[in-house]
């Protein structure tokens, strides 16, 4: 296809999605999940940044079901998560699937960035709404670590930090869906967080970032997707804390191989 | 089947009444309100529905009827659904329609000869909105116990327990907890904020909200009714949208303002205008979504919400849209 002919269709597309807009011609699931606006909107412009400013690679998406619930697990970095926008454009790039993220509590309150998540196809991270989305056949996209993750020191990068109690394991057990672990490297180095202000905060954040760079730089991302953990016990294994803890303990150990074996095998930061 | 309904007066009360009426195993059905007549109710079949005026914060009057009228008649089932629908009211006479009469009304049912049923008309608003629930609210959802709230709030949450209290009793109890019910003059909070030609919304939040029609608030009151489940029971709406779509809907216009100035904007607009709307009612729900999770209703009342609402649009929407469907 020609330039002007990419071009011709991209308006004709931005039109179409324009005239679908304004007829209210779309659906909003009962989590506020706009898929016409992630088509249309999110997803294009998101697209360059995963494609040309990230030049993100990808290892193992044959691993991503093509069908029904999963857990996608990954590690977490970063001054602001873009490292999860990036993982839910991986996935709907490798399988065209939506990745179901799980937020904290703190990004709901956040004004612009509560409705945007919500649109985006984001829910609260709690058990319920996790089980319900696994159990109606989506992709969860979970990120144990929380905002451990995100404020860690720069020395720390791509250390593993605490994967909370579980609870994302005992959604997986409970509605019997496989884990599916994922390494995200490259987000560490591309906006490293140099100080927390503490003093300025707002809407409940434990600090306000300032990142070392004004854009987050241009780092080469890597996504590497581990084979599918399935666990015995089914939903009765949920209610023993034993069990969840080996199940977290397993998927936390399958993470960090991931991780530890992208690491080793990228040339460098940028390439 | 003879059924005894609270509230028949009002909106809900008289779809509930109607349905009954028109019902083959509902042989009478007891409508009492606090009007003297009732037009509306006054033309259905006269051999199947009595009226009566019975104020029900007056014990005397409650127990009169309970154990007089009621029991006479062999009324077996009591909906209720009285609660004072403004919220601009308050005080100890708006409480004690909305509490005091509930607790005296089911007490005078439990043990009663011929009552085995009663299902309670409760309000979605009991629970508790925060950043931190889920946005599927299930039975077992927190309910909201600020004491800051407004009377009509804590009233709704007071009454509500109060019934939830004599569960696992003699009495086959149904609490409905309705989501809101978006038609005019049943106390519509929702209703009247899109009575605006502008509606102002959180700047940043499109939560997500569910509205009942009174059809299917009817239609889940009869399932109750007819059932023979105890406990609560969630009862969602067909239409569940983004606020913003809600606004779209009614053909007014979205304009999303910072939040904290919505407070003082709807303040004089309720001082301006004398509104219903209270923006301090709504402002958890206008940040946090808030959508009831209906599985226990579909599952043990057989309830699923089947009619779309009828959204408030203004009369040159309306008249557009005849005119469009005649072209």
């Amino acid at each position: 296809m020609t330039e002007p002919d990419i071009w011709d269709e991209r308006v004709a597309g931005a039109i179409a999605a324009l005239r679908q807009r304004l007829t209210g011609d779309y659906e909003v699931d009962e989590f506020g999940f706009d898929k016409h606006l992630t088509d249309s909107v999110f997803l294009p412009l998101l697209r360059p940044l995963y494609r040309n400013w990230f030049r993100t690679e990808v290892v193992g998406a044959e691993n991503i079901p093509t069908e029904g619930g999963a857990l996608v697990v990954a590690n977490h970095s970063g001054t602001i998560p873009l490292d999860a926008v990036m993982l839910a454009v991986g996935v709907h790039e490798a399988a065209q699937r939506y990745l179901r993220l799980l937020g904290a509590d703190l990004l709901f309150r956040m004004p612009v960035l509560s409705e945007l998540a919500r649109k985006g196809g984001g829910t609260l991270a709690c058990n319920p709404d996790a089980e319900r989305l696994m159990r109606a056949g989506d992709l969860v996209g979970v990120f144990p670590e929380g905002f451990k993750g995100v404020g860690k020191p720069f020395a720390d990068r791509y250390k593993l930090q605490r994967f909370g109690r579980g609870g994302f394991v005992s959604a997986a057990l409970r509605t019997g869906v496989p884990i599916i672990p994922v390494a995200i490297v490259g987000a560490e180095e591309s906006w490293p967080v140099l100080a927390k202000v503490t003093a300025l905060r707002a809407f409940g954040a434990p600090y306000l970032p300032i990142p070392a760079s004004p854009v987050p730089l241009p780092v080469r991302y890597h996504l590497r997707y581990g084979p599918p953990l399935r666990f015995a016990g089914g939903p009765d294994a949920a209610a023993d804390p034993t069990a969840v803890a080996i199940a977290a303990r397993e998927a936390r150990t399958a993470l960090e191989q991931l991780l530890d074996g992208a690491c080793a095998a990228r040339d460098g930061v940028f390439r | 089947m003879k059924v005894l309904v609270t509230g028949a007066t009002a909106p809900l009360g008289e779809a509930v009444v109607r349905g009954l009426v028109a019902a083959r195993d509902v042989e009478l059905v007891l409508a009492i309100g606090r009007e003297p007549s009732h037009d509306a109710l006054a033309r259905l079949d006269p051999a199947r529905l009595v009226y009566r005026a019975v104020d029900l914060t007056r014990p005397r009057a409650l127990h009169d009827l309970v154990w007089g009228e009621a029991r006479e008649r062999g009324v077996d089932a009591v909906v209720h659904d009285m609660l004072h629908r403004s919220a601009r009211d308050r005080g100890s006479g708006v409480h004690a329609q909305n509490v005091d009469a509930v607790r005296e009304l089911v007490l005078a049912c439990t043990d009663h000869p011929t009552i085995r049923r009663f299902v309670y008309r409760s309000y979605g608003e009991v629970y508790a909105l925060r950043h931190t629930t889920s946005d599927l609210v299930d039975e077992e959802a927190p309910l909201d116990f600020d004491p800051a709230s407004p009377q009509w709030l804590r009233d709704r949450v007071e009454a509500d327990l109060t019934v939830c209290a004599h569960l696992g009793g003699p009495l086959s109890i149904a609490v409905l907890r309705c989501a809101e019910i978006l038609a005019p003059g049943v106390g519509s909070q929702l209703w009247d904020y899109l009575q605006s030609r502008f509606c102002l919304r959180p700047l940043g939040f499109d939560p997500m909200l569910n509205v009942l029609s009174l059809e299917d608030a009817a239609a889940a009151i009869a399932a109750a009714l007819r059932g023979s489940a105890t406990g609560v029971f969630n009862v969602p709406g067909r239409d569940t949208l983004p606020l913003s779509a809600a606004i779209e809907e009614s053909g007014r216009g979205d304009l999303p303002v910072p939040g904290p100035l919505l407070a003082p904007l709807y303040g004089l607009r309720r001082w301006l205008a004398g509104s219903e709307f209270r923006y301090g009612m709504n402002v958890r729900r206008f940040h946090f979504g808030g959508v009831l999770d209906g599985t226990r209703a579909r599952g043990e009342l057989g309830f699923m919400p089947r009619t779309p609402v009828h959204w408030p649009r203004a009369w040159w929407h309306l008249l557009l849209e005849r005119l469009g469907a005649r072209a």
